[in-house]
């Protein structure tokens, strides 16, 4: 990646020159929040009841309101599960990757793209768990010390699936938390009433800006980014490791750790897209959040793009150069001509054509084509992990076996009910959390040079 | 009876080099405020080297250590037949293992920055000085011991810290 | 002798809607006051019983249902539950002879008592019907026991009544003839029931006794016209597969269905293991229009129309008299040969006859019991001619009851007005009445209508009087199987609901009530002293004798000769040239029989051996026809017939002829049957007395919906994998021959080591499956599996541990089946155990595959990495179940809650329980002692179970053949389950 090299293309920061109306500029959302965003927050509200209703009717009535079947035994809640695992990439790819190569660009978004691996993370971890036949038993899944002594299996790739999302769960709270920390601090010293004051000011922690804290503040940041950039990479191996370490025709594949990742940071982008190209333009934060930062994105779409392509090009070819017939079968004529075979074509052009007009400057900076972009991206990587999910199992190894899938409506409101409780969580986190770093833009003022005009 | 000088400066140029000053003049235990971290402020006060990292390695070999003792011993524990492979699955144990190292170094590095910056600490002396909240806006204080035991109580402090052009010298921590 | 010996004390005073017979006998029946009914568990009404109420209080109300004044009682002396009895070990189960009847024809079975509480029916192995065998209706009836929807109170007009009493009455306005009394009954064969029939024929000679059979079987079909036409008395035809060495079925399925299809089973396999070259092995040629079970194991099967199997048999015997010098037996024979020499199948007809040429004496015709007299009667004449009568075939007196008419003189006696009191004894004829009697009109003209039926069906609702019938366990009987071999039927339980036997209501008829066990035994004592002894003490230690094996062994009745009179042959319709034209088949049903099983869930559920539908019937049409007509499974077309109107669903059936349109019977019912409620459509209105089953169909036009069907199997080819292996008998050469398969590649983890003690593995031999589905309702009774209803199992979720995969090989207008019992493989590296993140799925010491079900959550990747999909998932609480149905579970294994995985544990219950009984009694287990329920029930012998590392078992000698193979070896999972490939032996020029 080689965006560095175009610092003169265009600013990362303009029109602010005071940390005190830069810092007034930022916070100001918090303290006089835009009615636009008040609103999304009904329906998003509603969806987000939606969601909780049919996770409860699922739990007391089993998972059998569900479409899934044997031998589809897994359908759309790991589906979204790897979707949504797969959107939180780019969060703590921009945090931590990005800092370490020191891509400056990544400061006016990382909050962002943090606060989105958050909640993508959230709604990941819940359909595990409501997708388990018996999910009051969750946490038999960890280690702990049993009256009858048992313990996890560690053999299962699920197992690994509780540490690695548990892990990065916990460490993108961490990096994103001690990231705000200096942020919060700020908002507590500007909030305009007591009780916000308070509320902040709990939450900072006692933050005070102190050369000492900056210290351990610095030092920790830089380990947790190294820390979290192999963990990033790890993560969404082990999640395609549910699937490459099984026999499954369609899912034992050596390709699927690189391919999965890409395919993560991939969608990751196009969530930050589809969530910074409305919020800029909704809060005018053309000035903080610039052409050059799209611009990039984009690039990012792009290459992360190709190597997806890539890896549907690999697949097939894998298989059929293995010899195995079974592999053949679902590479070759189960996925493409099988039941569901329109998903898979949707995948194809979402995720290999549509990606590559990103060649084009033009379309780059055209945001509403962006936008677009984005979500048919979204869309295609959804698809993309139905296709691996639900085409590979009803194709098993015993013709006998084969048949097909159809989703519910439980299945249809938990997809969109945790879309609805993903963006109302970040319409809270818009509202109440200082959601550009702060004291990072303040430090970039002083590096990058600032432009007066704000570009179209 | 302590009691130190804040100085507020309106850039952390004027900070860095105010701390320079006073670090030459012999004033130690100098403690800065700034919105952002300021490059060569820790050499300017003169911090010791963290030992955060060293911390944050032996957390996460910790966390390594207790995932391995955890999968072998569990094992062990219940040793139970599976998918025909042996007892001692080195491989399988390796995805966890890596988290783990992951969450124990993680978690070192984020109580590590709440001990050493003796953080959780919601007030201080300082902030019933008013302005200085702008330490997390947009000014640059420096906190000046000036424990003096000629009863000159600051005069001699508050002459130095002319030379470095303070916006204001407020006298902290007065009985 | 038992204790259900103790069932006198039966319920007949005043019913009660919601009679569950023990918990509401206060309710009920006068229990003296100050008598403590129930145990102190019992105060409160459970809604859902357990297992420990359920033997609680079954104990409790044994006792005291002595001292609840029924009013029929016995001089026996109960013992009450204070002291356990000798015979009753708590949690070990009981097994008692018995016998169950279909179509009048007693079948041998044993059945597993759990305190009282009979779960499961196994075959008899002394009993010459069964051989140790049962098939699917046999088995499903511990079921039907418990059903909930069983009729459960005597009315009439509406009101409740005392059956006895109004017995009494009838039998008082009857008169001293009897000219208006009418019994209509299902077939029988039990001494009692004739005896009872003679009774009341003696009473009132006025009466008839009519006789009904939907199924048609023997005497009351056309096979029976046609022997009465010949030989001028009713006989049984009894076939010796294990001597014949080339069967030609003509629309017939003796395999799996008619009265001996367990014993012709068996002997069709005792000749079809051939594992080397030199071995016999025996040919099947098969002609039906639809497939059967016998069809799928056919060498040569060849799909033709019904109509033309009368011109199928003219072309062989023609070809034999012409091609291969067989003397024709008769010139009327010859003489209606002579206008019919071609064939549309000359290679199949040339070496049918060839076979059957070389094969004198050791060949065998059979005509399926819905081709007409016409047939038969050729059948009989190629039979003759080829010398296998006497051989492979013996004749000998049928043991059916002979009655005084059919439905269709009844028919007319009720237009005339001539019938004034109508009992009907089972059978709800008004659903399977040919269509044109239309008995549920012409019904209402008898002025009194007793019906004794299981549910309140179709026959209930139109008659006035309704007695709740004892069901087959529930009540004491006698039957004969085809060969005469008398057998008893004895209860296991106590009736549920206060039914009553089809013997007691006619002894009330013509006395004092009497109860069924007095009527037997009365029976039986005097047949023993027509025998020639005196003593009843004699006697009855030979009833005891006969009760302990369920069979009077070795008491076959004596073969008749026969010589036809071919004169006989001049009242045979002879059938016409073939028209063009579709043809509507009707069939009896593969799970519901003759609908008689509609209500039963696991037959409802179990797939159809052929179609694999369940919960629904359809019009199986040919591919050709599909096209032909542009329909696509599943969708609705109207077929018009001469007779009547159908819409059905279709299903494109490979191996349905192509002219022939396909519809079982038995399904569209409207009794008040919750289960039965709108499964299918009824296509009993039209069949008619000219053409019971069959139709000349019209038009069919295709409608603009579709219906869904359930079916567990969609995918019907192989897709060239190494799933399914055959070979030929000319291709064994063994011992040189490679193995058939290739051993799987290197492997990166060495073979687990086993442990100490028997390794269990079963072998299963493709070669003799007929996919009768018999093993697949053994492991649902077994092991408690659940029935997941119609919906579920459109979303592929049917909970059987053991399926029956159907492939096809060739051509799909005229394919070779292939068949395949699947269940757990219990694989030594299996691929569910190391994805499973609880331990909920490990390896046993004795290379079991076991599931724990208590530390199952749920996360389904088991099955997903089961190469063979065997897993099964509780994806609701199926195991909930209506009462008193969770009565029928076996206590032995455990009821799998919600959200749990489940599958295949190889009978672990039964292992386990064999290996304590061998501890305790302290001899070594027998390697051959743990017998799967699958095995244990399969009529062929087509599984083998044991210890593999024992040298001298059976399943360690099959596992070294060269045959046996593993499915999907290449997946290296190691299946413990292997199977020996299907061995077939066609005709060298016909392949």
């Amino acid at each position: 990646m080689s965006m560095a090299g175009q610092h003169a293309a265009d600013p990362l920061l303009i029109g602010t020159s005071d940390d005190a109306a830069l810092t007034q500029r930022v916070l100001r959302p918090l303290w006089s929040p835009h009615p636009a965003l008040g609103w999304l927050m009904i329906p998003a509200a509603l969806g987000s009841l939606v969601f909780i209703t049919a996770l409860c009717y699922t739990f007391v009535t089993g998972i059998g309101v569900w479409g899934n079947n044997i031998p589809v035994g897994w359908a759309f809640a790991i589906t979204n599960f790897v979707w949504w695992i797969g959107i939180g990439h780019a969060g703590t790819f921009i945090s931590a990757i990005l800092y370490l190569l020191q891509q400056e660009w990544r400061t006016s978004i990382n909050r962002i793209a943090e606060a989105m691996t958050l909640f993508a993370v959230v709604n990941a971890g819940l359909f595990p768990i409501a997708h388990l036949g018996r999910p009051w038993f969750f946490y038999w899944l960890a280690p702990y010390p049993a009256t009858m002594e048992l313990w996890p299996q560690f053999r299962s790739s699920l197992t690994w699936d509780v540490a690695a999302i548990s892990t990065y769960g916990t460490v993108s709270f961490l990096f994103w938390y001690l990231g705000l920390l200096p942020d919060l601090a700020t908002a507590r010293d500007t909030a305009p009433t007591r009780l916000r004051r308070r509320l902040y000011g709990l939450c900072a922690l006692g933050w005070r800006g102190a050369a000492s804290h900056w210290r351990s503040y610095r030092i920790a940041y830089l380990l947790l980014a190294g820390l979290a950039t192999p963990l990033v990479v790890s993560v969404h191996s082990i999640v395609s490791l549910d699937f490459a370490v099984a026999k499954q025709p369609g899912w034992h594949s050596t390709i699927f750790p690189p391919y999965f990742v890409a395919g993560a940071i991939f969608s990751g982008f196009a969530m930050v897209l589809t969530l910074v190209i409305p919020l800029r333009a909704l809060l005018r934060l053309q000035d903080v959040i610039t052409m050059r930062h799209i611009d990039n994105m984009a690039k990012v779409l792009l290459a992360t793009g190709s190597i997806v392509a890539y890896s549907y090009l690999l697949e097939p070819f894998t298989a059929w150069y293995s010899g195995d017939p079974y592999e053949r079968y679902i590479q070759l004529v189960g996925r493409p001509a099988g039941p569901f075979a329109w998903v898979f074509w949707l995948t194809i052009v979402c995720n290999v054509l549509v990606p590559q007009v990103l060649w084009l400057r033009s379309l780059r900076r055209n945001l509403v084509a962006l936008l677009i972009i984005s979500l048919l991206v979204q869309l295609g990587m959804w698809s993309e992990r139905f296709v691996i999910v639900v085409t590979s199992l009803q194709r098993g190894a015993l013709p006998s076996s084969w048949s097909s899938y159809s989703p519910t409506l439980i299945d249809a409101c938990l997809l969109f009910g945790s879309m609805s409780l993903f963006l109302f969580l970040f319409l809270v986190f818009v509202r109440f959390v200082p959601f550009i770093a702060l004291s990072e833009l303040k430090l970039l003022r002083r590096k990058e040079p600032v432009e007066t005009q704000v570009s179209p | 009876m302590t009691s130190s000088l804040l100085v507020e400066f309106a850039s952390e140029e004027q900070l860095l080099a105010a701390a320079l000053h006073m670090r030459a003049l012999g004033y130690g235990d100098l403690e800065a405020y700034s919105p952002f971290p300021v490059a060569g402020l820790d050499a300017a006060l003169g911090a010791p080297r963290s030992r955060i990292p060293l911390a944050v390695l032996i957390g996460a070999l910790t966390g390594l250590a207790a995932s391995y003792a955890i999968e072998w011993g569990a094992t062990l524990d219940y040793p139970l037949r599976v998918g025909g492979f042996p007892l001692y699955s080195l491989p399988a144990f390796i995805p966890i293992m890596f988290e783990t190292t992951i969450l124990a170094g993680a978690l070192t590095a984020f109580c590590a920055v709440v001990v050493r910056s003796g953080l959780l600490q919601w007030w201080h002396p300082l902030d019933d000085i008013a302005g200085f909240e702008r330490s997390v806006i947009d000014r640059f204080f420096l906190t000046v011991p000036c424990d003096d035991p000629d009863g000159h109580t600051g005069m001699r402090c508050r002459t130095d810290l002319a030379a470095c052009h303070p916006v204001r010298v407020v006298p902290v921590g007065q009985p | 002798m038992s204790a259900h010996l103790h069932d006198d004390h039966r319920s007949d005073g005043a019913p009660h809607r919601d009679a569950l017979y023990w918990r509401t006998l206060a309710d009920s029946f006068d229990v003296p006051s100050g008598t403590r009914e129930f145990p102190p568990a019992a105060d409160t009404p459970p809604n859902a019983w357990s297992r420990r109420q359920f033997i609680g209080l079954m104990s409790a109300s044994m006792a005291l249902a002595g001292l609840s004044g029924c009013r029929l009682t016995s001089d026996d002396h109960l013992v009450p539950y204070v002291t356990q009895p000798v015979d009753v070990i708590p949690g070990r189960p009981s097994h008692y002879a018995t016998t169950v009847t279909m179509g009048g024809y007693g079948t041998g079975v044993v059945v597993t008592s759990h305190e009282g509480r009979p779960t499961k029916i196994d075959g008899n192995p002394e009993h010459p019907a069964s051989l140790g065998a049962c098939g699917v209706f046999e088995q499903a009836l511990v079921l039907q026991l418990y059903d909930p929807d069983r009729a459960q109170a005597a009315r009439l007009n509406g009101v409740s009544c005392l059956w006895h009493q109004e017995m009494q009455e009838v039998a008082t306005h009857t008169g001293t003839r009897g000219d208006g009394l009418r019994v209509l009954m299902e077939p029988t064969a039990s001494p009692t029931m004739a005896r009872c029939c003679a009774e009341v024929k003696q009473r009132w000679p006025g009466s008839r006794i009519i006789i009904h059979d939907a199924a048609g079987i023997g005497a009351h079909g056309a096979a029976g016209q046609a022997w009465r036409a010949l030989f001028g008395h009713d006989l049984v035809a009894r076939y010796d597969f294990s001597r014949s060495l080339i069967v030609v079925a003509m629309d017939a399925d003796p395999l799996a269905s008619g009265p001996s299809h367990l014993a012709h089973a068996r002997g069709f396999a005792s000749l079809r293991r051939a594992r080397s070259a030199g071995q016999p092995m025996n040919r099947l040629y098969v002609a039906e229009s639809s497939p059967t079970c016998t069809g799928s194991i056919a060498d040569h099967r060849l799909a033709v129309s019904d109509r033309d199997i009368v011109d199928l048999l003219l072309a062989l015997l023609a070809e034999l008299m012409a091609g291969q010098g067989v003397l024709c037996p008769d010139q009327r024979i010859a003489a209606l040969v002579a206008g019919r020499t071609t064939s549309a199948h000359p290679s199949w007809i040339r070496a049918a006859a060839a076979d059957l040429a070389a094969n004198r004496g050791a060949g065998l015709i059979l005509i399926g019991d819905r081709q007409p007299p016409l047939a038969h009667a050729l059948g009989h004449a190629l039979n003759a001619a080829l010398g296998n009568v006497g051989a492979t075939i013996a004749y000998g007196p049928s043991p059916l009851m002979a009655g005084d008419g059919d439905l269709a003189s009844l028919m007319r006696e009720l237009d005339r007005g001539q019938v004034d009191d109508l009992l009907i004894l089972g059978g709800n004829p008004v659903l399977t009445a040919l269509g044109d009697i239309q008995l549920g009109r012409r019904i209402s003209q008898a002025r009194n209508r007793w019906y004794l039926g299981l549910y309140e069906d179709e026959t209930a609702q139109l008659c006035n009087g309704f007695i709740p019938q004892a069901h087959v366990l529930e009540s004491w009987g006698d039957a004969c199987a085809c060969d005469g071999t008398r057998s008893i039927q004895q209860p296991l339980i106590d009736p549920l609901h206060g039914g009553i036997a089809a013997c007691e209501v006619l002894a009330a008829l013509v006395g004092p009530p009497r109860l069924a066990r007095d009527l037997v035994r009365d029976t039986w004592r005097d047949a023993f002293q027509g025998a020639g002894s005196i003593a009843d003490a004699g006697a009855d230690a030979h009833l005891a004798e006969v009760l302990r094996r369920g069979v009077e062994v070795g008491r076959a009745s004596s073969l008749v000769s026969t010589a036809a009179d071919w004169s006989a042959l001049a009242r045979f319709e002879v059938p016409q040239r073939s028209r063009d034209g579709f043809e509507l088949s009707l069939k009896l049903d593969a799970k519901v029989h003759d609908g008689r099983f509609a209500n039963n869930p696991w037959l409802q559920e179990l797939p159809d051996p052929v179609t694999k539908l369940t919960w629904d019937n359809a019009a199986l049409i040919s591919p050709a026809a599909a096209r032909r007509l542009g329909v696509a499974q599943g969708a609705l077309i109207e077929v018009r017939c001469d007779t009547g109107a159908l819409t059905v669903p279709v299903i494109i059936q490979p191996g349905q002829a192509e002219w022939t349109i396909s519809v079982s019977l038995g399904y569209g019912r409207r009794g008040a049957e919750r289960t039965a409620a709108d499964i299918g459509v009824d296509a009993y209105p039209l069949t008619s007395i000219s053409r019971p089953w069959s139709a000349a169909v019209i038009a069919v036009t295709s409608r603009p919906a579709s219906h869904r069907l359930a079916i567990t199997q969609h995918h019907w080819s192989l897709e060239g994998r190494p799933i399914l292996l055959e070979q030929t008998l000319a291709g064994i050469n063994l011992p040189a021959d490679a193995p058939l398969q290739p051993p799987p590649g290197p492997s990166l983890r060495p073979a687990p080591a086993h442990g100490p003690g028997p390794q269990w593995a079963m072998v299963i031999d493709t070669s003799v499956c007929i996919g009768c589905s018999a093993c697949v309702v053994a492991c649902q009774a077994e092991n408690n599996i659940p029935v997941v209803g119609k919906e579920n199992v459109l979303r592929s979720r049917e909970m059987h541990w053991l399926r029956i995969d159907r492939y096809y090989r060739g051509n799909e207008d005229d394919p070779v089946a292939l068949l395949q019992p699947m269940a757990c493989q219990h694989c030594e590296k299996a691929p569910c155990e190391y994805v499973c993140p609880t331990y909920a799925t490990t390896h046993s010491q004795d290379g079991l595959n076991e599931m724990t079900y208590n530390r199952c959550v749920g996360t389904r990747f088991c099955s997903n990495n089961c190469p063979y999909k065997v897993r099964r998932f509780n994806w609701y609480n199926f195991a909930d179940g209506r009462d008193p149905l969770p009565l029928a579970r076996n206590p032995e294994v455990t009821v799998r809650a919600r959200g749990v995985m489940e599958k295949c544990t190889y009978c672990v219950q039964r292992i386990r329980t064999t290996e304590h009984r061998s501890l305790v009694d302290g001899v070594p287990l027998r390697t051959d002692a743990v017998v799967t329920a699958c095995q244990q029930t399969c009529p062929t012998q087509a599984i083998t179970f044991g210890d593999m590392t024992d040298p001298a078992s059976a399943v360690a000698h099959l596992r070294a053949h060269p045959l046996a193979y593993a499915v999907l070896e290449d997946s290296g999972a190691q299946p413990r389950t292997r199977y020996l490939a299907h061995v077939r032996n066609p005709h060298p020029e016909l392949t």
